[in-house]
């Protein structure tokens, strides 16, 4: 078995099971933060629970899953969980934290024969102590960092390049940061991020990364400027807005780097990370219209300069088929098996160079829905994710929703390799 | 002919420093009004209830509870009610705007097309800063509500501002805005709206009254009426960090 939940991007590690330094330092600032000397505070808590149902079709027959032996993907999926949300707010501490007590079964079947998994879990998800006081301030914790425009993606971001917005419910794993900044002034900011843990991620992808921030904000247009520092190689990179009507966002995201980022295979050298220190670039361009009534129609196009070009993609294909057939010979097989985990952990969206990416949204539709409507194509291969996303606030503490997404491609491509089409529908109650 | 010309030079001189002045003044009566109305002031954090009634009379068919925070050009709104929006923010630096959410966890830039609730505009909830983003021009003198008030004409300085033109009624009294007319550039009526000054705000060492009530009529939507309630109203500097994405 390699991995079940080849496109879920967490799974159930507890907080500080990687290292004892982020649990300490978390401990002693919320300690500082909730302390009697800390001047007093609120706390606002909200208790949302979430109950939902997920199923999914793949091609039985496919190359790279023969009868569903090797992914072992589930057929369906049952999920409840509750996910408070705490925060304590005092007049220059705020404390987050996210705990999450779940449920969970799945079921599937494997070389023909049906399997069904259960499992419940409780953990610390999301975790962040924040000091400000005048125009600085310091943040800590476990927690999800993102920036940049898009609503999909971020080529500037080394810590969450992916924005996760395709399957809504399913939520981005935490790292472990500590980050600082200043306002010199209303339009000038700086900031400093370092990440010190892997956080809440099983796959072994840690790498030390310093980021210095600038940002800017005119009267109709904010500019981030970045000076990254990860693994001994540099990067810069940049995002920004424009706003020239009350109707139009116009942006841009992306990044130049030494050598590109991809991932070490087991038993291919010449697809590892480049050695050399060749200057690459990332781009990603942007526009958001909205219409009178509200509803907003965006475009982006993006150049993804660590994507793989046609031969390699072709080598990575042929690298999965030698590996499918060392899986059975056991002096292989372990090599074999972390071939296969690492070509199944390439995010959606990073196999490629060239992507076009359309959404149209409609939010508050009579006050109670908001609809959206994604589709993304890799223009390399040709293949495409569409997302269709429902929510319907049916009273004030009653939320349905439903996502239907459909991956299409050949058997060979990134969209179509593994899962054709995925269903979720649920709901989320909030409690208090 | 040199004392004609000395005469015309007095005269023209004279009514140069009669429109520096009285432009002057106009600045004053509006900056003052402002201030009523959280504008021209070092930084402010205030609770806003909005309601939205369809019907007169009837009960109230959405209601929002926001917390914000302004300082400059920027302000960032904290949704506090609702449940089913509680956490959710807006960010607004220039016309720049963001749109934050607890599930999302990301500052996604919208237009400033996107509206809060029923007839509220996103400058509604903010403080406002008529000497700032407009040009003023004076007219002649009304009653509104049988208080004799100044009558100026505002149009937008440039695209940043929620409404193009404005026409405002200051009470000469006390120069705080009774009522405003929000048009759009070809002068169409978009909304009319009245203010009520029950709080009380600490200002250069002084209680000045503040504003504790706006009403705001729809003309496109007849019958539909907003009502924005003002409530904890702290003066002071807001730190930058309630701006950072």
């Amino acid at each position: 078995v390699i991995r079940r939940h080849a496109l879920s991007r967490r799974t159930h590690a507890r907080f500080g099971a990687h290292g004892v330094g982020p649990r300490a330092g978390l401990a002693l600032a919320l300690s500082l933060a909730l302390s009697p000397s800390a001047q007093a505070g609120e706390w606002e808590t909200r208790w949302p629970l979430l109950i939902q149902h997920q199923a999914q079709s793949f091609d039985a027959n496919a190359p790279t899953n023969p009868d569903n032996r090797i992914y072992r993907f589930e057929d369906d999926a049952q999920r409840i969980e509750l996910r408070p949300e705490l925060r304590y707010v005092g007049d220059a501490f705020t404390v987050d934290l996210s705990p999450r007590l779940s449920l969970r079964r799945a079921s599937g079947r494997s070389g023909g024969i049906g399997w069904s998994d259960r499992g419940e879990d409780v953990e610390l998800r999301y975790a962040r102590v924040q000091y400000a006081k005048g125009d600085a301030y310091v943040r800590a914790g476990r927690y999800v960092n993102l920036w940049g425009p898009s609503l999909l993606l971020s080529p500037s971001n080394p810590f969450h390049a992916d924005s996760g917005q395709t399957s809504p419910q399913v939520e981005l794993a935490a790292r472990d940061h500590v980050e600082a900044g200043y306002a010199f002034d209303a339009r000038h900011a700086l900031g400093a991020i370092v990440n010190v843990g892997r956080g809440d991620q099983t796959i072994d992808d840690f790498h030390r990364t310093v980021v210095l921030k600038y940002d800017y904000t005119a009267d109709t247009a904010s500019l981030s400027a970045l000076a990254i520092r990860q693994d001994g190689r540099s990067a810069l990179g940049g995002f920004g807005q424009w706003t020239p009507s009350d109707s139009w966002v116009l942006y841009a995201d992306g990044a130049i780097q030494q050598g590109r980022q991809l991932p070490a295979y087991p038993q291919q050298a010449s697809l590892e990370p480049d050695r050399d220190r060749d200057w690459n670039g990332s781009l990603l361009i942007g526009g958001a219209y909205s219409f009178a009534d509200g509803t907003t129609f965006a475009l982006e196009a993006y150049r993804n300069g660590s994507g793989l070009t046609d031969s390699e993609r072709t080598q990575l294909f042929s690298l999965q088929q030698q590996a499918l057939i060392d899986l059975q010979d056991p002096a292989r097989a372990a090599q074999a098996g972390a071939t296969l985990r690492t070509i199944a952990d390439i995010p959606l969206g990073r196999m490629g160079r060239d992507y076009a990416m359309a959404r149209l949204q409609r939010s508050n539709l009579w006050d109670q829905l908001d609809l959206a409507a994604i589709h993304i194509r890799n223009l390399d291969d040709n293949s495409r994710q569409t997302t269709l996303k429902a929510d319907w606030f049916a009273t004030d503490a009653l939320q349905w929703f439903a996502v239907w997404t459909r991956l299409d491609g050949a058997a060979r491509s990134e969209y179509g390799r593994f899962i054709d089409q995925r269903w979720t529908i649920g709901l989320r109650w909030s409690l208090r | 002919m040199k004392r004609i010309g000395i005469v015309l030079l007095s005269l023209l001189l004279g009514t140069v420093a009669g429109v520096a002045g009285a432009a002057a003044d106009d600045s004053d009566i509006l900056r003052a009004a402002d201030r009523s109305r959280g504008g021209d002031l070092p930084g402010i954090v205030w609770s806003v209830n909005i309601a939205v009634y369809a019907n007169p009379g009837a009960a109230a068919d959405d209601e929002r509870r926001i917390r914000l925070f302004a300082r400059d050009s920027m302000w960032s709104a904290e949704f506090a009610e609702p449940k089913k929006i509680r956490g959710q923010r807006l960010l607004k630096k220039g016309s720049n705007m963001w749109f934050m959410s607890p599930g999302l966890q990301k500052p996604v830039p919208i237009s400033q097309r996107q509206r809060l609730t029923g007839g509220a505009a996103n400058g509604d909830i903010a403080s406002t800063n008529y000497v700032r983003d407009y040009n003023a021009v004076r007219v002649a003198d009304q009653v509104v509500d049988g208080k004799p008030c100044y009558v100026f004409e505002l149009s937008a300085r440039d695209k940043n501002v929620t409404y193009d033109r404005v026409r405002y009624w200051v009470s000469k009294d006390d120069r705080l805005g009774v009522k405003a007319e929000f048009l759009s550039t070809s002068g169409k009526l978009l909304k009319t709206a009245w203010f009520e000054y029950g709080n009380r705000i600490q200002v250069d060492g002084r209680q000045i009254p503040f504003i504790s009530r706006m009403k705001i009529e729809d003309a496109l939507e007849k019958g539909k009426l907003t009502v924005l309630s003002y409530s904890d109203i702290d003066v002071g500097e807001v730190p930058a960090a309630k701006f950072s994405l």
